[in-house]
């Protein structure tokens, strides 16, 4: 790979399930931008095209988990736990606290096999960044979630979304879900999230690059 | 080799009262239709012993062994939802292990059927002993596991009992003990939904490698 | 293998010490105790201390001499049993007049996921107030054999499980605060 080059991988197995994008942007430096996983190996396909690729994953700098379809977030966390000094970053929730309690109302529901997948995945990236006490960056509107500087070029990657009344918005979600569905044994039924995705900007010199992840607007 | 007939069985070691075991008490906690409760198949429910069928599975238990068990496999899942809620209900009842047992019948041949004996265990070493050798069971148990948990591996093969002649039944015994912790009940039960689908994965996995070395 | 004429294993009495025993239900034989029901006579039983396997509860274990071939057809067209080819695990995402939408997890093929409507026709009668969002079932498509008659099969049956207890609801709530001060969110 060429330091200077910005090289962006669409990956996916296509059909419905799931696409990542694993990007090089610059000086050996990689994000990663959801996951999706092998139907055949069960891996993470990102994880499959770094290793690939040989690239050092102390050098991937950022994971961001653009919302919570299954197709985006399949993997995410056993790629998180190889890449020890990823920034780990999600769409923001306004009030964590009860965020935090609807996430963990769903790990207790996996033991009655009633969970969702997808936040089984999430559930273990926050245990992962705990265990190594990381920094973990929620996105939202205009923050600036990783820089870096080399060869006299900066390169920015900043969030886009959710907005504020996205985020708002699902706090209702849950507060709702949490109430009809907390002590039940059914599947908590999460609203298309695609409205809270993650929108990033990468900015490279005079180059910029929007991703738009399944905003819908 | 493709099985004729799998059977799922759920074992549990413990202090048990079975007369509390009826249909009607699973109707009760809404656990079996109201139809599968009117139309169960009573055995026994006493002090010391119930036994009983429903549409959906059989249920055997002493004072120390519950067993829920069935050869339907479209109810495997309703099997297992069945014994993890009955012992979340009775989340008093001290359990000391637990047992996922997958029974693989199997339909051979008349050669097969007299060969497979040979193969599992070496004829040669019965010459002048027995002069018409034939396996009439086998035992193989393993004392650790292969993973974090605690207990062990075990796989009986027998004559099936629910395939008429040439018919073999192949027991895959997932063995867990409870852990020496506080709460080991519950831990036994978080067993049970947490290693699951690894447990049928597994099985099938055993099988498939012993029919390989078999090479029948 | 060899199949056994006729079983040997041993039986042991039931205890007759005190009066209490006395009291025993005349449905239980008096030498049949049922906490041990056969013996493996090879194998050292202290190694195994609680056994977990299968055992057989099936009519064909009382019957002695299993050798005549009416005996065998008679016992095999009393064994029912099912063959699953195809199993779904769905939720239910939307309900209508007279049928559900539903998101279906393929468990015998594991792969994408798949969204399919549903009859309540489709429905046994005592599963029908179980419907609703959110609600788990499961969908199996295959064969049974049913007194000797193969029959094709599709079952759909909701999950059943207990609420959950205080524990449960307490382990969720700890967690989440747990996280709420530990993480190291910027």
């Amino acid at each position: 790979m060429e330091p200077d080059n910005i090289e962006i991988n669409l990956i996916g197995t296509g059909g419905g399930y799931g696409e990542s994008l694993v990007i090089h942007i610059g000086n050996d430096e990689w994000i990663v931008v959801d996951s999706c996983q092998n139907p055949k190996t069960g891996n993470s396909i990102p994880l499959e095209f770094l290793k690939q690729k040989s690239v050092d994953f102390n050098k991937v700098k950022l994971i961001v988990c653009t919302h919570w379809h299954d197709d985006h977030i399949r993997g995410i966390a056993d790629l998180l736990d190889k890449c020890p000094k990823a920034i780990f970053s999600f769409a923001r929730a306004t009030d964590l606290k009860k965020f935090l309690r609807l996430v963990s109302i769903d790990l207790q529901k996996s033991q009655y096999s009633v969970s969702n997948a997808s936040t089984n995945e999430f559930n273990k990236c926050l245990d992962i960044v705990h265990e190594r006490n990381d920094i973990v960056k929620p996105s939202f509107t205009d923050r600036l979630l990783y820089s870096t500087t080399y060869n006299k070029k900066t390169i920015q990657i900043h969030s886009l979304s959710p907005s504020d009344l996205s985020s708002r918005l699902f706090d209702e979600e849950i507060s709702t879900l949490i109430s009809k569905f907390e002590k039940r044994n059914k599947k908590l039924p999460y609203q298309s999230p695609n409205d809270r995705s993650v929108v990033l900007l990468i900015q490279c010199g005079s180059h910029n690059i929007l991703l738009g992840s399944d905003l819908e607007i | 080799m493709k099985p004729e007939i799998i059977e799922l069985s759920l074992v549990f070691i413990g202090d048990f009262n079975p007369s509390i075991f009826h249909p009607s008490w699973l109707v009760q906690n809404d656990l079996i239709k109201e139809t599968e409760g009117d139309n169960a198949d009573i055995n026994i429910v006493h002090k010391n012993a119930s036994k009983f069928s429903i549409d959906s599975a059989e249920f055997d238990i002493s004072r120390s062994r519950f067993q829920i068990k069935t050869a339907r496999e479209s109810y495997f899942e309703s099997v297992r939802d069945l014994g993890f809620s009955i012992f979340k209900i009775l989340n008093e009842t001290p359990l000391r292990g637990l047992g996922i047992n997958y029974n693989y019948h199997y339909k051979l041949n008349s050669k097969d059927y007299l060969e497979i004996g040979k193969r599992l265990v070496p004829f040669d070493n019965w010459e002048n002993v027995l002069s018409e050798p034939r396996v009439l069971h086998l035992d193989m148990w393993q004392e650790t596991r292969d993973d974090e948990y605690k207990g062990s591996h075990r796989v009986i093969i027998n004559p099936s009992d629910k395939l008429e002649k040439y018919g073999v039944k192949i027991n895959i015994n997932d063995h867990f003990d409870k852990e020496d912790s506080e709460n080991n009940e519950i831990k036994l039960i978080d067993i049970l939904s947490d290693y699951w689908i690894k447990a049928r994965t597994r099985s099938d996995e055993m099988i498939d490698n012993l029919w390989k070395n078999l090479d029948l | 293998m060899y199949k056994r004429t006729a079983e040997s294993r041993e039986i042991q009495p039931a205890d007759k010490k005190g009066s209490q025993d006395q009291d025993i239900d005349p449905l239980i034989p008096a030498e049949a105790d049922l906490e041990d029901e056969y013996e493996i006579p090879s194998l050292d039983r202290s190694l195994l201390k609680d056994e977990t396997i299968s055992e057989n509860s099936s009519p064909l274990k009382e019957k002695e001499d299993r050798s005549t071939y009416q005996h065998i057809l008679k016992s095999k067209n009393k064994v029912n049993y099912s063959i699953t080819l195809q199993k779904w695990k769905g939720h239910v995402t939307e309900i209508k007049e007279s049928s559900f939408t539903a998101e279906l997890q393929d468990l015998t093929n594991p792969g994408t996921k798949e969204i399919a409507k549903f009859d309540f026709d489709d429905i046994s009668p005592d599963d029908k107030k179980l419907i609703g969002i959110g609600a788990v079932f499961y969908w199996s498509v295959g064969y049974r054999n049913e007194n000797g008659q193969t029959i094709k099969e599709s079952i759909i049956r909701f999950q059943r499980l207990v609420d959950w207890n205080e524990s449960d609801f307490n382990k969720a709530a700890d967690r989440a605060s747990y996280l709420e001060k530990n993480l190291n969110i910027q």
